[in-house]
């Protein structure tokens, strides 16, 4: 393993580029200014055209909020968000409609995310109004974009409510929506974490089909490491507002480095009557307050191998053994 | 023979709805021994959540129908009115750690005084016995003591998950149900709790019926697994036997379905959704879905076919013609 150096600048293969990104919330008292709940703290990464990269975390450790200030939906406190080799960090208004238009969201929740008072048409036509496109066209591509998501026959769904359909059924036409636009990215908030086992795979099936067929990128939010093992070609993990670990998907699973990821690894099950014998060794406690957070690295109150180090100063982000990137002074 | 601690027999409960009747569970048997786990898996909406209410009888009241039999401890507790359940069964022989139960506890009584508050009504303690054991229960569970004056949001999820298990356990009944213990749970918290459970399960005596939706984590608890689709149960097998080798046709696909972290294998979906209980297709219920689906399997419901060690299968593809 080489020594770690500090990581590097954008990659030209990229499609969205995150350079030291900051998210911090403000919490107000009677209006001043009491504390920030540190969200996101100094994040960075690249994603290429094409792929998909599976952000996991637990709950707090920041995946959600690193979605939706990709969206644009949060503002960054600082950092930059290069979108296609355009800086998209802080445009505003009207400046920003082409780059909604050119990334598409699908939330956790599909019955919360659809109006219950529109039927599929209206709520797959509603994106391609505000965005302009002709009259003739909107059906059209409806059509095509329900056919993507194999709601088929189209006859039978597009007058539905979303309440007349089943999850699985409401979360392809939350991707349809998403798909409508033609976008080049699209962003998925933990899309089958609310769906059945069986409906899951085939839900992400689906992405990966999409992925292939128009040469979209994606990133796939989760908590679940198991999905991500099948459907990303790389993974981040977050803890803490931090991104501890990232690599290639092969690799990050047969290879973790990070104490945290190692600690993930273990704790998911697969289903194998042995279980039922063993215990497992898991750090205890609970991911720390985003509002004050442990001093040096965030996870040494858990570690199993924190040393003096690891309680006064933040680790450096590595790179070790080519892409593989970690934030852990055990390889410092 | 040893007896089982809890046997059910051809339990069935209906609800009422304004659109027609819901059959959630539809003739369900099984046996619960000494010390042993029973995984019942299925997915939203199978009748596992109802399987639970109906052996605690926690009931809404648009019950259309609620009978069978289901002994414990060799008594059968579905001819007991309910006022008898209520002070000699539940929480003093059965009793369940509900799901999302996060949310369980009531906000605005300190942590040792609902801890206690089963002792008091079901076992007749004064409050400061309650509360010693309160302690001591907080203790075995891996909570600090002085939490008992504590009100539920100062604790973590993970530690409110202690407290509900504990809370469960404080009147040494013999049957545990776990509904989904640690669905809201991050990852490293399920695991740990876990490993309590299992820790409970060797030193405390008791038997499980942890009802879950997640196929690689049941494994973690089950001796036994009952797979329920659609009302019934349609796999009622062994762990050894079934993580390896699952019988029903629904069992394999599902199984089948599982991304798994370790094990590099082909991983497939089931196509179709699960059916509606108001109006349940005819035959064997996972017919439209079944790759194997044969003429008499849209025609006649599949009977419960036995198989080794008192486990059964309901599949027409079993039955000896």
């Amino acid at each position: 393993m080489q020594r770690g150096k500090e990581t590097e600048f954008c990659n030209p293969n990229a499609i969205l580029c995150i350079r030291d990104l900051y998210v911090w919330h403000p919490i107000k008292k009677f209006l001043v200014i009491s504390g920030y709940v540190r969200a996101l703290d100094g994040v960075s990464f690249d994603l290429e055209r094409g792929k998909i990269l599976a952000i996991v975390g637990e709950s707090g450790s920041g995946k959600t909020t690193l979605g939706k200030t990709i969206l644009r939906i949060y503002k960054p406190t600082k950092g930059r968000i290069i979108y296609d080799n355009k800086d998209v960090t802080f445009l505003k208004g009207k400046e920003i409609k082409w780059y909604r238009r050119e990334i598409g969201y699908v939330q956790q929740d599909p019955y919360g995310a659809l109006p219950p008072f529109m039927n599929i048409r209206q709520i797959l036509e509603e994106p391609l109004i505000i965005h302009g496109i002709k009259k003739d066209e909107r059906m059209h591509r409806i059509r095509e974009v329900l056919e993507e998501v194999k709601l088929i026959p189209v006859e039978d769904f597009i007058n539905k409510y979303p309440h007349m359909l089943s999850g699985g059924q409401q979360q392809r036409v939350v991707i349809a929506r998403a798909l409508v636009l033609r976008p080049k990215l699209i962003i998925a908030d933990e899309p089958v974490s609310m769906l059945d086992a069986s409906v899951r795979i085939e839900i992400l099936t689906l992405f990966r089909e999409l992925q292939k067929r128009h040469n979209i990128s994606i990133i796939y939010i989760t908590h679940d490491l198991s999905t991500a093992k099948y459907f990303s070609d790389k993974v981040a993990v977050m803890y803490a507002g931090h991104i501890v670990e990232m690599a290639q998907t092969e690799y990050l699973l047969t290879k973790p480095l990070h104490p945290y990821t190692q600690a993930l690894i273990k704790a998911i099950p697969d289903p194998d009557p042995a279980n039922r014998f063993s215990f497992k060794e898991i750090p205890p406690g609970e991911p720390p307050s985003l509002l004050n957070p442990p001093p040096g690295c965030r996870f040494h109150p858990r570690c199993p191998y924190a040393m003096d180090i690891c309680r006064k100063e933040e680790p450096p982000t590595l790179i070790v053994d080519g892409d593989h990137i970690v934030k852990c002074w055990l390889y410092g | 023979m040893v007896k089982p601690i809890l046997s059910v027999k051809e339990l069935y409960l209906y609800y009422r709805v304004r659109a027609g009747l819901v059959k959630a569970v539809d003739g369900a048997s099984l046996d619960l021994y000494n010390e042993e786990s029973l995984a019942v898996i299925g997915e939203s909406g199978s009748g596992k959540s109802s399987l639970a209410k109906a052996l605690l009888r926690l009931l809404p009241r648009n019950i259309y129908r609620f009978d069978g039999n289901v002994y414990i401890d060799g008594e059968d507790v579905m001819k007991l009115s309910d006022k008898d359940f209520d002070s000699r069964i539940r929480w003093n022989k059965i009793s369940m750690v509900p799901q999302a139960s996060m949310n369980a506890l009531n906000p605005v009584i300190k942590i040792g005084e609902q801890l206690a508050e089963p002792l008091i009504i079901h076992k007749g303690m004064n409050k400061n016995e309650a509360l010693d054991k309160a302690r001591e229960m907080l203790k075995f569970v891996g909570i600090p003591q002085e939490f008992i004056d504590r009100y539920p949001f100062e604790l973590s999820g993970g530690m409110r998950q202690r407290v509900v298990i504990a809370m469960a356990l404080i009147t040494q009944p013999s049957i545990v149900i776990l509904d989904e213990p640690t669905s809201a749970l991050d990852v490293l918290t399920q695991a740990n709790i876990m490993n309590l459970l299992k820790r409970i399960k060797n030193d405390r005596k008791v038997s499980y019926i942890f009802i879950t939706h997640d196929i690689a984590l049941s494994s973690e608890l089950s001796d036994k697994v009952a797979v329920m689709y659609a009302g019934h149960i349609v796999e009622y097998s062994y762990a050894d036997k079934f993580y390896r080798e699952p019988q029903h046709p629904y069992s394999q696909l599902l199984l089948s379905s599982v991304p798994t972290l370790r094990e590099n294998r082909n991983i497939r979906f089931i196509p179709g959704e699960p059916p509606s209980l108001l109006n349940p297709p005819p035959g064997c219920r996972f017919h439209p879905r079944c790759p194997y689906a044969m003429d008499i399997c849209r025609k006649e419901e599949p009977p419960i076919i036995d198989m080794e060690r008192n486990s059964y299968v309901r599949c027409w593809l079993y039955a000896k013609r």
